[in-house]
């Protein structure tokens, strides 16, 4: 948009031709501003970096890089070639998918219903209340989980037996663990999740309301034409994001809730690398595994980045 | 304006390539490393003043204050001058691999498990000291087990010193009060043992008018299964058959145990969730009065006792360790250490330092440091009563003794003093002291394996799994059958041919 | 506003059932969770399941305040918590802005290069050891300044950034502003809601940081306090590892017990900070003012 509005001093630099300098100098503050910030990328992200390359060696921590032995593309070998490597893809991926599909909408459903509360004092209560389970650990619930779901005492399962029904075994079956799991994710993080929508609410112009209020428009009009449209760019920012950390399923929560009658479809890359390589110190496999996730997260961020361009939003890029 | 754009580039590069070069270098460890101030003069001999050591291990619940009065007396005893990090146990693995990646090693550094992949490979490239010749001339060290030395061996020679620990301390903890509420006697064989379950879950035994118990209570890494499978006759991880190693779960009594405990599952004698449960999730059930009997570690059995007294009155707690099966009284044998205490090469300049530092874990496993760390100072943590120590507060002495300094003790914690026991803990006590003698020993733990090294836990749930899948009915006989071909396909071949070759060659 | 049609009130009276229900939903565990942290440890012992205590004690929290420790790392956590929210917030917004102006040449790979490091990262040693190269380990600096800015953070607040109305610029150039002034003085004032936002994602990392406090600092008399109460978690559940003794005449309380009230205590600052945040969300902005 800038670029169109051509202003005077720019006029004068371009007849100069020295039109590179001329941005430069004339931006010489965002540039200053920005170098804090692009300093700390370049040393605490980028130098970094350089831990990756032991993907590709028998990684010795007590070698150091320099001595270590190079060899290839073993580790990916070993591990696309490993016996669980379909059920380990196929469970991450149902379970990111299943996550994607039921979780990811729900905290724009609940702040888009927050938003419509005008009792200020209401909304402030439920707001405070949704966040609560956001700090409460994995361990606990997945405790909590076992209280309310084992069939040996457990609350639900009381209340099916009472109701007539059979018990039904939530912990020990590979039918409910993507259920319990995406539960539990949806009752701790539901609540934390709506706060950047709330916020990106919080910017919407309370005079279109009016406008259009005054047209006639009913409440879900100017939910569709006024409310969606100014959180759309954030909703698809976060889900662009999303798609990096895909494969990501979580290890902490999913490896408290694995047991022998449900590991068939709960072992995920993230367990998997934790009982093979970091329990086991073997560094450059576990590397290896996590620069493959990273390499598909990747692939989805630019293939859904361009597709956002696509349809005519502005993207990540 | 390129001027300008070329300087950036330059002070860019600069500060990378030092960045680079930097963190390359300190990777690679050893050599590139200072030697720390004091190294030099202790080489020199005693008589310079005390020996400098930095020690790293993990501790429990909060580091104490260099300025104790407990590291005071450590460093009087023992002249030397500790220079501790301590590393809360939930993160430890990680600070070591980053203390060996940074280069920056203590001179004693705890290891949990030296035979994990990065250790192992340390140890194979020289990265630390090998004590095995050393270890005769100390009078305490000397007298540690040769045998646990054994399973701490790699390629044969001992590269450290593990901290000691009783050999055998599994056993039945079962309530005392039910067992007479139904008329039964202690459990002398697996009949006996299943007789007191089936009555613990179906005749009432906390007479309270209501079928709300069950016998038995484990968990999901169901360590009582363990000690089941060994008392009925099979092997403890692994046996040597016709001079070859075989897992256990291969030899036909470990799948008799599997059918004993399917039976318990199917009559409901045993908690039917136990495959979710997890440790504090078992103690919860004999701490609630659910259930009445569990087969674990006999040390919980005090806790299980003071905690039921307080909340059930007249509930009493018992242990027995001795079943009867058909290969006689057995029970399965531990490592008898929990970590090693190595000594890195890059920090231990001399065998000099080297010898002075085995002198100080060994100056520490003398009475008087057993007694120190063990019960802590006199007034402060522990009071005399009938002539034998009692802790005047636990806690305190926990926090501030118990979960740091005396994890460094190498020898068995154990030896103190004793205080003054309960009955119970008396019983227990000695048990645990007379099972060594009929302790079934793991062959395998001097044995490494390369791909037991780098699959041996990515390829264990196999077996694990279609055992509870067996109790619990979803699998039958071929499909346990099936699962061991499939551990023998997925590595566990290579890992009984491994081991096999490794047998063969030292003994 | 007073002419409110039917459905919408219908709508309306829907809307605060089911968000009254989701409450209830979220609310029954957590009351679980505070129950417990203060029963006596005998309920605790033999219900298990409590709701509803009957029994009042503070076993829990004196166990974990039994020791001086907490307290000092308490006030080192919210000394952290601080400065760290300040430090990321002035770090996100400077490299934000620029990134958000369209005539910001370069800011679309600088964007992928911001990108790029949230899905690739070279793990906890090469990391340590540029922090050590710094000369950061052993200070607070360690826990400062190596997570300045979260990608993801930065990413939406460039987004959020966009979002403000175009000519902001142009309109604070006439009045003499240069970019810092531009953002400072305008920009940052109309992101109110963004940053309180902000604030609240990095004061809750900063305020549950301990692996970084672990693995860069050896002096445990610098240790936050989420450290503090992992490890009482851990003392109260196993004693001291596989070394424990036994002494009849003391029983820890409950490790249930202590664990909830731990995450009563982790919990509690972050409500109390919490409302005042929320004003700002409430606040809406007046950009249409701004725009004539």
């Amino acid at each position: 948009m800038a670029e169109t509005t051509i202003l005077p001093d720019r006029a004068v630099t371009r007849r100069r031709g020295n039109r590179m300098l001329a941005r430069l100098l004339k931006n010489k503050w965002l540039y200053l501003m920005a170098l804090p910030g692009m300093l700390y990328f370049i040393i605490f992200r980028y130098f970094p970096m350089w831990g990756l390359l032991i993907s590709f060696q028998d990684y010795q921590p007590s070698l150091g890089m320099l001595q270590s032995k190079w060899v290839g593309f073993e580790h990916f070998q070993r591990f696309f070639f490993d016996a669980s490597f379909g059920m380990l893809f196929r469970n991450t991926l149902l379970l990111a998918f299943y996550n994607l599909v039921f979780f990811f909408p729900l905290p724009i459903v609940l702040a888009l219903l927050l938003n419509e509360i005008r009792r200020e004092m209401f909304k402030r209560f439920i707001q405070t209340i949704v966040y609560v389970p956001h700090f409460v650990s994995w361990v606990v619930v997945v405790g909590i989980s076992y209280i309310f779901f084992t069939t040996e005492g457990g609350i639900v399962n009381d209340i099916l037996a009472a109701l007539g029904l059979p018990k039904i075994n939530f912990l020990m079956s590979e039918e409910w663990f993507r259920s319990m799991i995406i539960a539990q994710v949806v009752w701790k993080e539901t609540g934390w999740g709506t706060i950047i929508f709330l916020a990106a609410l919080a910017g919407v112009d309370q005079q279109l309301y009016e406008a259009a209020r005054i047209d006639g428009a009913g409440r879900f009009r100017q939910l569709w034409h006024i409310t969606l449209p100014a959180i759309r760019s954030v909703i698809v920012i976060l889900l662009i994001l999303r798609l990096g950390n895909f494969l990501d399923t979580g290890f902490e929560q999913i490896f408290l809730m694995l047991n022998s009658m449900n590991r068939e479809v709960g072992e995920v890359f993230d367990t998997y690398v934790y009982n093979v390589g970091i329990q086991q110190g073997q560094f450059s496999y576990s590397t290896a595994v996590g620069l493959f996730k990273s390499v598909i997260g990747l692939l989805l961020v630019l293939g859904a980045n361009k597709l956002a361009k696509k349809f005519g939003e502005s993207g990540l890029f | 304006m390129k001027n300008w754009q070329i300087k950036w580039k330059k002070t860019g590069i600069l500060i990378m390539g030092v960045m680079l070069g930097t963190t390359l270098l300190a990777g690679c460890g050893g050599n590139a490393n200072k030697p720390e101030g004091g190294t030099n003069k202790a080489v020199t001999g005693e008589s310079q003043g005390p020996l400098k050591l930095s020690i790293m291990s993990l501790m429990y619940a909060e580091p104490p204050k260099a300025d104790s009065d407990v590291q005071k007396a450590v460093e009087a005893y023992t002249n030397t001058k500790l220079d501790i990090s301590w590393v809360p146990n939930s993160m430890y693995k990680d600070k070591v691999n980053v203390t060996i990646g940074s280069g920056e090693l203590p001179k004693a550094m705890l290891v949990q498990n030296n035979k994990d992949s990065n250790i192992l490979n340390a140890v194979r490239s020289g990265a630390f000291w090998e004590v095995g010749p050393y270890i005769d001339d100390y009078p305490n060290l000397s007298k540690m087990s040769k045998a646990v030395f054994d399973n701490i061996k790699v390629d044969g020679k001992i590269y450290g010193l593990y901290r000691a620990r009783d050999l055998s301390t599994f056993g039945i903890i079962f309530r005392s009060d039910w067992l007479k509420n139904v008329g039964l006697s202690e459990p002398k064989t697996i009949d006996d043992l299943y007789a007191v379950l089936k009555a613990f879950t179906l005749d009432d035994p906390d007479k309270n008018g209501k079928q709300d118990t069950v016998g038995l209570t484990e968990d999901k890494a169901m360590e009582g299964f363990n000690v089941i499978a060994s008392y009925m006759g099979a092997p403890n991880g692994w046996e040597v058959k016709d001079g070859k190693l075989s897992p256990d779960f291969l030899a036909p009594e470990y799948f008799e145990a599997m059918q004993f405990y399917k039976k318990l599952y199917d009559e409901g004698l045993i908690k039917q969730d136990f495959p979710v449960l997890n440790n504090q999730q078992k103690k919860d059930d004999i701490n609630q009065g659910k259930a009445g009997l569990v087969i674990s570690n006999m040390i919980d059995a005090a806790a299980y006792q003071a905690s039921l007294t307080k909340t059930f009155p007249g509930a009493d707690v018992d242990v027995v360790s001795r079943i009867q099966g058909p290969k006689g009284e057995r029970t399965p044998g531990g490592q008898g250490y929990n970590s090693v205490f190595m000594f890195p090469k890059s920090s231990v300049k001399t065998e000099e330092e080297l010898k002075q530092i085995l002198g100080f874990f060994d100056k520490l496993s003398d009475q008087t440091m057993l007694d120190l760390l063990g019960w802590g100072s006199e007034g402060k943590h522990y009071k005399l009563e009938n002539n034998k120590p009692v802790f005047i507060d636990q806690k305190l002495f926990d926090t501030e003794v118990g979960s740091s300094y005396l994890q460094l003790q190498v020898a068995k914690y154990t030896a103190k003093t004793p205080g003054l026991e309960t009955p119970l803990m008396e019983k227990y006590a000695k048990m645990i002291r007379e099972n060594e003698e009929i302790a079934v020993n793991n062959p395998s733990n001097p044995l490494v394996s390369d791909t037991m090294t780098t699959k041996g836990t990515e390829i264990r749930p196999i077996i694990e799994d279609a055992r509870a899948k067996f109790i619990l009915g979803k699998i039958d006989e071929a499909g346990w059958q099936k699962a061991i071909d499939d551990w023998r396909k997925a590595g566990g071949d290579k890992i009984i041919e491994e081991f096999s070759a490794h047998y063969a060659q030292i003994n | 506003m007073i002419g409110r049609s039917l459905s919408s009130r219908f709508f309306d009276g829907l809307n605060y059932i089911f968000l009254s229900l989701v409450a209830l939903v979220t609310i029954i565990p957590f009351i679980y969770i505070v129950s417990v942290s203060f029963a006596a440890p005998e309920e605790v012992l033999r219900r298990g399941f409590i709701l509803f205590p009957t029994t009042f004690s503070l076993e829990g929290y004196k166990y974990i305040f039994s020791t001086g420790t907490i307290i000092r790392s308490l006030g080192i956590t919210v000394g952290i918590t601080v400065i760290g929210t300040i430090i990321n917030l002035l770090f996100t917004a400077l490299l934000a802005y620029p990134l958000s102006r369209q005539d910001f040449s370069g800011r679309n790979v600088f964007m992928m290069l911001v990108v790029f490091t949230m899905l690739f990262n070279g793990g906890i040693l090469p990391t340590f050891l540029v922090v050590k190269a710094f000369g950061m380990l052993n200070t607070y600096w360690a826990l400062l300044i190596p997570n300045a800015i979260s990608a993801f953070n930065l990413i939406v607040v460039v987004s959020f950034f966009r979002q403000l109305p175009e000519g902001l610029e142009e309109a604070a150039k006439i009045d003499g502003c240069n970019d810092l002034g531009l953002l400072f003085r305008i920009v940052l004032p109309l992101s109110a809601p963004v940053l309180a936002t902000f604030a609240l994602f990095y004061a809750v990392g900063h305020w549950n940081t301990f692996f970084n406090a672990i693995l860069y600092i050896n002096n445990a008399d610098m240790w936050p306090i989420q450290v503090w109460l992992r490890q009482i978690v851990i003392l109260s559940q196993g004693g001291i590892g596989d070394s424990t003794q036994f002494d009849q005449n003391y029983i820890a309380p409950p490790s249930q017990i202590i664990k909830m009230a731990v995450i009563v205590i982790s919990t509690v600052p972050i409500l109390v900070v919490y409302p005042f945040l929320q004003k700002h969300f409430a606040k809406g902005v007046l950009l249409g003012s701004v725009k004539g």
